[in-house]
């Protein structure tokens, strides 16, 4: 009898499938329970399963911080900026990939999608030492910078699929009516292809506020965003500290996922990665 | 032209931030130390030579700490990218050919930590399976005697896959949706049963999708941070805490900038195919 | 022997039937087409047969035995799909050669095989090729040699023709009937296309929202289409809606004397080549005073399109004849069918001596 014997069965099947869903659901969503837990106890020690006290004491706690507002204010900054700037850069790229015929064009993509090709933190740690050279260390713009190379290949790629996505018929139809290519562009091609560049603006906001290690290694010790905050909250402060925390610095994705989520499930997401 | 002109800007930015910092670190991990860096020209134990030399990475192979760490920090990458794929490879079936209530369940579920930094998921793996977490107190009301995995390696794999799940099952479900239902049913008409429709037909028509998965993920994890810092063991490292530590704490940038080509070298195939694979995913 | 037998077949979605109760007997070496507009389920029935869904009610038996609840990879039948059928990535020895490998032929044998199945739909030399470097039509005379190869008791043809362009779809058609001929195989195929049917089929089924209309050969089925639906379905046809009363049938400017039917609400369908635009002419069951509105020429015909009283007709007349544009100009009526309801009642011919022959 073969190994996968069970899969010829449709009821084996299906139970197969529903314990291994259901057992990979758990997987992914206990940890985040616990986080929830955590943050609404005011006493719970091991090995009770739930807190033996229920309560808001941490969070007002935290909420009077003013390094942990300090990190918010920082991470509010950098985000919004990095996401701008990283748009300026590379949707008039996105486009030119997605339109024009130019020398080097494959050789110029294939460059942009190298930068995916380095493990991370041995380039971080290249880009500090020349941001010493430059005094960008511990500096908002340094931060920036840094972040922003994790956002080349999001915000090329994904836009410039929306762009091709546009027929050239629709573009050659408005010319046709009169209108200027730069009135194309605004009236047919951008709206057409906006879910694209909206969800490559989602991503890019999401990687900046949720970045990390680059951010330590170049901002620290004056740029300290939420997620920089949160190594040095494990471990010295409480659990249910460091659950508050984690579900403050999560709502901005959750809400970014609910308004974006009509684009989101348009395939976009995938088209980002390859 | 003006296609050129406009891409010009995110190439500027990459010769800044990427090419060139890169090629820095090279020379000075090859002892050409520049001594108008304050982070490479103050750093303890520096090897200097003004012809190029291997000493660094002479001296940083026969520690054995180093080679540990590059055991290490190989396992990991592998056992993470084999479990990811075996574990996002039945969740991309399901998503593609899954009916019901069930598939759009799990068609949500697996994007989820997409939307949790990195940082915050592996805190809240602590919380769960750790020492004294909520995973023992569970097993232990039924008595199941439980030995985390947390600051262990293979905690680093669980963090890792934990992370790694949505980019996985997103690539594999794209690859497999593009995937035309004739073809399966023909292959199904011709006498194949599952088993043989997923060998010959799902997975060659998958494989570049599945090569980008596999690439991206190994060199993601190579070259990782967070999550080996938060719930890696101490000794032992991974590359990337090791690397992080000489920059900063140990002040030896040029042993973390050596550590950094060595990593390099070590993903450059796997770049190389992820860069191949996904132009090629491109094309098509 | 692989006769086919639909028995009381139902299939739902979402509570609507898609195919009801159907019931067909195709005989062994039959060429059948399941004909009717998109949505009719005669898709979902050949996709019943072919194993990739199950009635949800009645039986399906293959050769006198029932083949519910056996897989597609298991029944007797091979099928041809619409499109996007060869396997991308395998060269054309690979996809013909897939179904015999599943069976554990001998190399030898499938080679031979493959090289002989080729030769049949008159692509030898393609076995290095890859499906994307072939044409349409090329593409689907391979997915036909994948399915002959394994030599199927069912073929089992899904639209293989409605993504190729005229021309092509024509001489492809041909080639399969040709090839069914020679081989006897049981074929039951999927069209929207009636010419198409026509051309091919030894009987066609029509189908209507999920209920045949009618089963017959293309002569029958053309000359008397059982229901309104199938007679508006195959070929052209002018539907004047009338009435019987008093032994005699009004139909727009149409009054025919039909001594023995009684009175009832009926439509008359005509034939566009079953009225003649003319002064004069022999045989006719009945002729009104009409002007002529224009003409589209078709290459060896003409359509005219004529009033006569309310209602516009269309006529079809031979290329050499010019039909005068001349007000006294009368339309003649030679054979019509006339339905009461949806079902045919009854035939109307005008025979030889000027008589009406009411059938």
């Amino acid at each position: 009898m073969k190994l996968t014997w069970f899969l010829e069965h449709p009821a084996l099947r299906r139970a197969v499938m529903l314990s291994f869903v259901l057992a990979f659901g758990a997987f992914l969503i206990m940890p985040l329970i616990t986080l929830l837990l955590w943050a609404f106890a005011d006493r719970w020690f091991f090995p009770n399963l739930v807190p033996q006290v229920w309560g808001f004491k941490w969070w007002g706690w935290i909420l009077e911080n003013t390094d942990i507002t300090k990190a918010a204010k920082w991470s509010f900054m950098i985000a919004p900026t990095v996401t701008l700037l990283s748009a300026v850069i590379c949707l008039p790229a996105a486009y030119a990939f997605a339109r024009f015929e130019f020398p080097f064009k494959r050789f110029l993509y294939v460059a942009l999608l190298a930068s995916n090709a380095f493990p991370k933190l041995g380039l971080y740690i290249a880009i500090a030492a020349l941001f010493f050279q430059f005094r960008l260390i511990g500096t908002f713009w340094g931060v920036v910078l840094v972040q922003l190379i994790n956002t080349l290949v999001t915000m090329t790629w994904i836009p410039a699929a929306g762009f091709s996505s546009v027929p050239r018929e629709l573009e050659e139809a408005a010319r046709d009516l009169g209108a200027s290519p730069l009135r194309v562009f605004f009236a047919v091609t951008l709206p057409i292809a906006m879910p694209g560049v909206i969800v490559a603006m989602i991503l890019v906001f999401l990687g900046s506020l949720d970045e990390a290690q680059a951010t330590l290694l170049i901002g620290a010790p004056n740029i300290i965003t939420m997620p920089v905050q949160m190594y040095t909250l494990v471990g010295n402060y409480p659990e249910p500290v460091g659950a508050i925390f984690s579900i403050l610095l999560t709502i901005p994705s959750l809400v970014l996922l609910v308004l974006a989520r009509k684009f989101l499930v348009s395939g976009y997401l995938a088209a980002g990665f390859k | 032209m003006l296609g050129l002109l406009l891409v010009l800007p995110p190439i500027f930015v990459l010769i800044l931030l990427v090419l060139y910092p890169a090629l820095e670190a090279l020379r000075f991990s090859l002892g050409f130390v520049p001594a108008d860096n304050p982070a490479y020209a103050s750093g303890l134990d520096l090897v200097n030579s003004d012809t190029g030399s291997l000493e660094v990475f002479k001296k940083l192979f026969a520690s054995s700490f180093f080679s540990s760490n590059l055991a290490l920090t190989l396992r990991v990458s592998f056992v993470s990218v084999a479990l990811l794929v075996l574990v996002s490879y039945p969740l991309a079936l399901f998503a593609r050919f899954g009916r019901g209530r069930l598939a759009g369940v799990a068609r949500v579920l697996y994007l989820l930590p997409m939307f949790v930094p990195v940082v915050i998921a592996t805190y809240a793996l602590i919380t769960f399976f750790g020492d004294n977490g909520w995973l023992e107190a569970i097993l232990g009301t039924v008595g199941i005697p439980y030995h985390s995995v947390i600051r262990q390696e293979a905690g680093i794999v669980l963090g890792h896959v934990w992370v790694g799940v949505p980019f996985a099952v997103l690539m594999l479900s794209s690859g497999l949706d593009g995937i035309s239902n004739e073809c399966l049913e023909a292959a199904r008409d011709q006498g194949a049963n599952a088993w043989v429709v997923f060998w010959r037909i799902l997975l060659p028509l998958n494989i570049v999708p599945l090569l980008i998965v596999m690439t991206f993920s190994f060199i993601g994890v190579f070259g990782s941070y967070t999550v080996p810092y938060m719930l890696g063991p101490s000794a032992p490292q991974m590359l990337g805490v090791s690397m992080a530590l000489n920059f900063g704490a140990f002040r030896q940038p040029q042993q973390a900038v050596a550590m950094a080509v060595v990593s390099f070298v070590f993903c450059a195939f796997a770049g190389a195919l992820y860069v191949w694979s996904t132009t090629r995913g491109r094309k098509s | 022997m692989s006769q086919i037998n639909f028995i009381d077949v139902s299939k739902f979605y979402a509570g609507k039937p898609a195919v009801d109760k159907l019931n067909l007997e195709i005989k062994s070496g039959e060429f059948v087409s399941l004909l009717g507009p998109s949505g009719c389920g005669k898709t979902t029935s050949l996709r019943m047969l072919a194993g990739f869904l199950e009635p949800d009610a009645g039986d399906i038996q293959l050769a006198g035995k029932s083949v519910l609840g056996l897989g597609a990879e298991v029944r007797p039948t091979a099928m041809v799909f619409q499109r996007y059928t060869l396997f991308p990535h395998m060269n054309i020895f690979h996809n013909v050669a897939f179904g015999l490998k599943l069976r554990k032929l001998e190399a030898q044998k499938i080679r031979d095989r493959v090289a002989r199945i080729l030769e049949l739909v008159g692509l030898p030399d393609f076995e290095k090729r890859y499906p994307a470097q072939l044409s349409g039509g090329q593409q689907q005379r391979i997915a036909l040699a994948r399915a002959l190869v394994v030599e199927p008791q069912v073929l089992l043809l899904d639209e293989p023709l409605s993504s190729l362009d005229a021309r092509l779809r024509v001489n492809l058609r041909e080639e399969i009937k040709a090839i069914q001929r020679q081989l006897g195989i049981t074929t039951v195929f999927v069209t929207h296309d009636q010419e198409e049917a026509l051309a091919v089929s030894d009987r066609i089924a029509v189908m209507n929202e999920g209920v045949l209309q009618q089963y017959a050969a293309p002569d029958e089925l053309y000359a008397r289409p059982a229901t309104l639906f199938a007679a508006q379905f195959i070929g052209s046809m002018n539907l004047i809606s009338g009435r019987i009363a008093g032994g005699w049938l009004e139909a727009g400017a149409f009054r025919i004397p039909v001594p023995n039917l009684e009175a009832q609400s009926i439509t008359l369908a005509v034939r566009p080549e079953d009225l003649e635009f003319a002064i004069a002419h022999q045989l006719a069951l009945d002729n009104v005073s009409a002007k002529l509105e224009g003409v589209t020429e078709l290459g060896h015909y003409r359509s005219l399109r004529v009033k006569t009283g309310q209602s516009n007709l269309t006529v079809f007349a031979a290329r050499g004849a010019t039909p005068e544009a001349a007000s006294d100009a009368r339309l003649w009526l030679r054979r019509a069918l006339v339905y009461a309801g949806d079902k045919l009642l009854t035939e109307l011919i005008a025979e030889p001596h000027g008589k009406i022959e009411v059938i």
